[in-house]
């Protein structure tokens, strides 16, 4: 009897079903659970994370770097170093006086002088200490402040390399 | 002149002092990152909502909103007040649906003639309809299913403005605003979207 009444066209008359516009509200309780929204945090602040470490550009990281005592005085060593081999080239060969805290921190850069090779681009490139580089890279992006003082950065520049772009030619020198 | 730009900034602090979320992206821009939770918090529920509705996918919806905070948060500093954050956010958001939806078109289709063929076959509406059934949040399911269905026969255009207004509750104007289309063009989207909507889910709506 029941199940007669359930499926006469009684109960299919239009009016029983919903609205168009009730179907549609019906979908504002379509929302996750309370695990979903954990996980979904979670997942965001890292995406930002990475998103922000991403932004920060190999200049960005270079001038912070320079922002640091031990960045700047290897940014002044190393303009120190471009007016030495700028008034080298002007004039007779220059001795670059030596600097900073001691032997290991020299790096043989190429002469200055004109050797006669073919001309390249200036080559820059500041380097630092293995433990500096690891705290760089397990970090992310900056250099810890802790390793300041360790930091046995040095200005390494080359100038007429060769044809195969070493630096280590006959007649490099410590610049400091 | 100087009167003129000193009333615009007092304006703008003023509205900033007014609108809470105003004054989280304040916080945020000076580098209280923590803020931008508590923007997060607030509409997470909104723009997921609106992303899954677009795509009818729950793993995309994800995605997607993961994306929109991330590019909301990436662009912030561009963000000048000038309309709500709310309005923005659901510009981001949306924006960022449509261009997945229009690089996955294909994975988002479905047959018509099948759709129409099921829609014939509608006996479990009329179950639904009568309270204190069992299978009635199977049959809400369902429902929901057919609903979801029919939305992605929609072009993506007339699904937002739908999704928009009648399961989001924005008015008109905030659509218009976040599409950046006229009011006038609103409501004939939405006019035809849900003449659609009604003719695909003749069985189902009354």
């Amino acid at each position: 009897m029941s199940d007669k009444v359930e499926n006469s066209p009684a109960d299919r008359i239009p009016e029983s079903r919903p609205s168009l516009e009730e179907l549609l509200r019906l979908k504002r309780a379509e929302q996750p659970d309370a695990a979903f929204w954990a996980k979904f945090d979670r997942d965001l602040e890292r995406g930002i994370v990475q998103s922000v470490v991403r932004r920060r550009s190999l200049f960005e990281r270079g001038f912070t770097f320079l922002g640091r005592p031990a960045g700047a005085l290897a940014g002044l060593l190393l303009v120190a170093a471009l007016v030495g081999m700028l008034l080298t080239e002007s004039s007779s060969p220059l001795s670059v006086p030596r600097a900073t805290t001691g032997p290991e921190s020299w790096i043989p850069v190429a002469a200055a002088e004109d050797t006669g090779a073919e001309r390249q681009d200036f080559v820059i490139e500041v380097f630092a200490s293995e433990s500096a580089r690891a705290g760089a890279q397990g970090g992310g992006e900056e250099w810890r402040s802790g390793d300041a003082g360790d930091l046995r950065q040095a200005v390494y520049v080359a100038e007429s390399l060769g044809p195969d772009g070493t630096p280590d030619r006959p007649g490099s020198r410590v610049l400091f | 002149m100087r009167d003129a730009e000193a009333a615009v900034e007092a304006a703008g602090a003023r509205a900033v002092s007014d609108d809470p979320d105003l004054r989280l992206v304040a916080r945020v821009k000076a580098g209280d990152q923590a803020a931008y939770s508590s923007l997060v918090h607030k509409y997470k529920g909104r723009i997921f909502s609106v992303i899954y509705n677009l795509t009818s996918n729950r793993e995309d919806a994800n995605d997607l909103a993961q994306e929109t905070f991330i590019k909301a948060f990436r662009s912030l500093d561009r963000f000048r007040g000038r309309s709500q954050f709310f309005t923005w956010l659901y510009r981001i958001a949306v924006n960022t649906t449509l261009s997945h939806l229009r690089k996955n078109r294909l994975r988002h289709f479905f047959n018509y003639e099948d759709l129409q063929e099921e829609t014939v076959n509608a006996e479990w509406l009329e179950a639904m309809t009568s309270a204190n059934r069992s299978d009635r949040p199977v049959v809400l399911r369902e429902l929901q299913e057919k609903l979801n269905e029919a939305l992605q026969q929609l072009s993506p255009k007339h699904r937002t403005v739908v999704v928009l207004f009648e399961v989001e509750g924005m008015s008109h104007e905030e659509i218009a605003e976040v599409l950046k289309v006229s009011t006038g063009t609103v409501r004939s989207r939405l006019h035809y979207a849900k003449q659609q909507l009604q003719s695909l889910l003749q069985s189902y709506v009354r």
